[in-house]
């Protein structure tokens, strides 16, 4: 079997301080070393919180650090708001259909 | 995690201090401010800064703490939100400026940036075992008006008031209507009752046309000459026009840019109403416009909805009406005709005379129950014959009385009969002022055959011309004059032609061939070549007819079209012989 060098997952509905461990197990179990690029598909996701946006500062952290790039889909005008507001629109990579 | 508990005049929820149980308490206060008419996006920012605050409350819990549950309360004013949230951790002390973490990328340190930057004031109580985070926000959504119980009771009284008010004007309209009233009477007497109970200056009643082309005034209030007899729906773009072709109420006032022919505008400018369209089972039924000579008319509810309801009924109450007049008015046209066809069919002799040495038979058409062709065959005193064939120009009742007339004159002049031309141009005379009035005319053809049947003279009035055949030949002879009505000084000649045995003579109308202008079903030739082999064989003159009327009805099935011909076969027989009169005369009637 071969591994595509680009990983895609939905991020839950809400990704906050309730569901974050959650999530960053899941994350630990998808996204493998061999990823170059990993994309979160934030479309279905209504509500984040700090603590959400902990999460995946954190996997932003360690992609990078092993080269590797993270990119945020269609996020929704709330969660761009949120991301405005805290201002890593400067960190994230964020891509609108 | 408790329910909320109501003694208090706001929202209260004690939940267990874990992250799920917080979550839940948060999303509880959302659905609290969204049932208190909160917007959405309001609610939406107080669900993040409430995360963040409740997250606090529970993650610097000790073991020990979290078995306290944490509070969150809620209150609204007209002009703030407070949210208070009370937890029983170590607490800690409220930076005196809240910012974002100097790293970018640090997971953490931006709950109470959140905080801090979607409220508009924060206070942080720590205390001995408990702290209070109190959040105040300026309500970016205005509180509901309350309702005034009393002005709104007044208003449902004068609404209930005013349905029962129109309600009882509609069952006196319903008696009214009963009484086989006249629809302009019963429009007058109750436009003036509306104009009074809708408090306004005057009211105009339009109903549709029948092909809704048009607005006819059927009434108004005052009654008066002031507006408009009709008005054209193709084109025109006034109020009550525009009324009836979107069928929505148009309002007018001071401020109304009208048409410069708009017909409101003779009751001058200052004038302001409704113009409102009235339907009836789906169709535009009329448009009732309802003014007042002021600038601005602001009718009550209770006003407007007289208007509307009662206009309405009147105005369906009046398109039934019309509706039955209509069809009256199509029975009583049906009748018309049928007693004019009975009027026609009496002018025709049951069977047509014969004599000894000259037989006849004839056909007649009628389109519809009255038809404008005319035929006759009269056995004149002295033995000698006048057949006569004419066309009253147009159909329906006026073809029928003018051939009424035309049977009576010519009746009437019989002395005139051995000289075709002299009975035609008496006739002209007779008719013309009547024809030239009503603008018609008539065509026809006398013959003449005198009674040892070896003479025959012909004249014509703009009609078609007469054959002859001998079974060799075809004789054609036209001894025209203009048709009776066209001038009342028209000259008319006799042309004579010597009959010998086994003529076969034919006149028509032109529904059988029109030679004159072209038309008619059977061409000029066809009707040559039926004579002359009819003439041939020695056909005599019914079974003659019968051929001829067969071979028409083939040719106008073969067309799709009316059979609308009449002729009239005259035979002259090789020796006398006793006539058969049986069946000399066939109609045929659509």
């Amino acid at each position: 079997m071969t591994l595509s060098p680009n990983a895609q997952l939905a991020a839950p509905a809400e990704l906050c301080a309730a569901t974050a461990r959650q999530w960053r197990d899941r994350l630990e179990h998808e996204i493998k070393a061999e990823h170059e690029e990993v994309c979160i598909d934030l479309s279905k996701t209504r509500f984040i919180d700090s603590s959400g946006l902990g999460v995946l500062l954190t996997l932003n952290k360690t992609l990078r650090s092993r080269g590797a790039s993270l990119k945020l889909l269609n996020p929704s005008t709330a969660v761009c708001q949120l991301i405005e507001l805290t201002r890593l629109h400067r960190v994230f990579e964020i891509i609108h259909d | 995690m408790s329910l909320p508990q109501q003694q208090f005049d706001g929202f209260r929820l004690d939940f267990p201090a874990t992250l799920d149980d917080a979550r839940a308490a948060v999303r509880a206060v959302v659905q609290w401010l969204t049932d208190q008419k909160i917007g959405a996006d309001e609610c939406q920012q107080w669900e993040l800064v409430l995360a963040e605050a409740a997250n606090n409350a529970v993650l610097y819990a000790t073991p020990d703490q979290a078995r306290h549950p944490a509070r969150i309360e809620a209150a609204l004013t007209h002009e703030e939100i407070e949210i208070r949230i009370t937890d029983h951790t170590s607490g800690f002390d409220w930076p005196e400026h809240v910012e974002l973490p100097e790293d970018d990328e640090s997971e953490h340190g931006r709950g109470l940036f959140i905080i801090s930057t979607l409220t508009d004031h924060v206070s942080y109580l720590r205390g001995q075992g408990q702290n209070v985070l109190c959040l105040r926000s300026r309500r970016k959504t205005p509180p509901p008006v309350k309702e005034n119980t009393e002005e709104t009771l007044d208003l449902m009284t004068a609404e209930v008031a005013s349905c029962y008010e129109t309600l009882a004007n509609i069952f006196r309209l319903i008696a009214d209507a009963g009484n086989d009233v006249e629809p302009v009477a019963l429009a007058t007497r109750w436009l003036e009752e509306l104009r009074e109970l809708a408090g306004a200056d005057f009211l105009i009643l339009r109903m549709a046309s029948s092909d809704v082309s048009a607005l006819p005034l059927l009434g108004c209030a005052p009654d008066t000459s002031l507006w408009e007899a009709q008005l054209d729906l193709r084109g025109t773009d006034f109020v009550e026009t525009r009324a009836a072709k979107t069928r929505q109420d148009q309002w007018f006032d001071s401020s109304t840019s009208f048409a410069s022919a708009d017909p409101l505008l003779k009751a001058g400018e200052h004038i302001s109403g409704l113009a409102h369209p009235l339907e009836s089972g789906g169709d535009l039924a009329g448009v009732l416009t309802v003014g007042a000579y002021k600038p601005m008319w602001e009718p009550s509810a209770r006003e407007l909805n007289v208007v509307r309801s009662l206009g309405d009924f009147l105005g369906a109450l009046l398109h039934g009406l019309h509706r039955r007049d209509e069809a009256n008015q199509a029975r009583l046209m049906k009748r018309e005709l049928q007693i004019a066809a009975e009027i026609q069919r009496s002018l025709l002799p049951a069977e047509l005379p014969q004599t000894p040495f000259v037989h006849c038979a004839a056909h007649l058409a009628t389109v519809g129950e009255v038809g404008g062709d005319y035929l006759d065959a009269i056995l004149l005193a002295d033995g000698s014959m006048l057949f006569v064939v004419a066309d009253v120009m147009g159909k329906g009742v006026p073809a029928a009385l003018f051939a009424t007339a035309f049977h009576s004159l010519l009746h009437s002049h019989l002395d005139l009969a051995s000289r075709p031309s002299r009975l035609m141009h008496r006739l002209n005379q007779s008719m013309f002022a009547e024809l030239d009035r009503a603008d018609m005319f008539i065509t026809a053809q006398l013959v003449h055959v005198s009674a040892d049947g070896h003479a025959l003279q012909v004249c014509g009035a703009g009609h078609a011309p007469l054959l002859l055949s001998n079974g060799r030949q075809i004789q054609e002879v036209t001894a025209d004059g203009p048709p009776l009505g066209v001038t009342d000084d028209a000259a008319y000649q006799d042309f004579s032609v010597s009959l010998v045995t086994h003529t076969h003579v034919l006149m028509h109308t032109d529904g059988l061939s029109d030679v004159v202008s072209g038309g008619g079903i059977l061409s000029r030739e066809d009707l040559h070549e039926w004579l002359q082999s009819t003439a041939a064989t020695g056909l005599p003159a019914g079974a003659a007819r019968d051929s001829l009327h067969r071979l028409h009805r083939s040719a106008v099935d073969a067309a799709q079209q009316q059979d609308d011909a009449t002729f009239l076969v005259v035979t002259r027989g090789s020796q006398p012989h006793t006539a058969s009169p049986q069946n000399s005369l066939s109609h045929a009637k659509r």
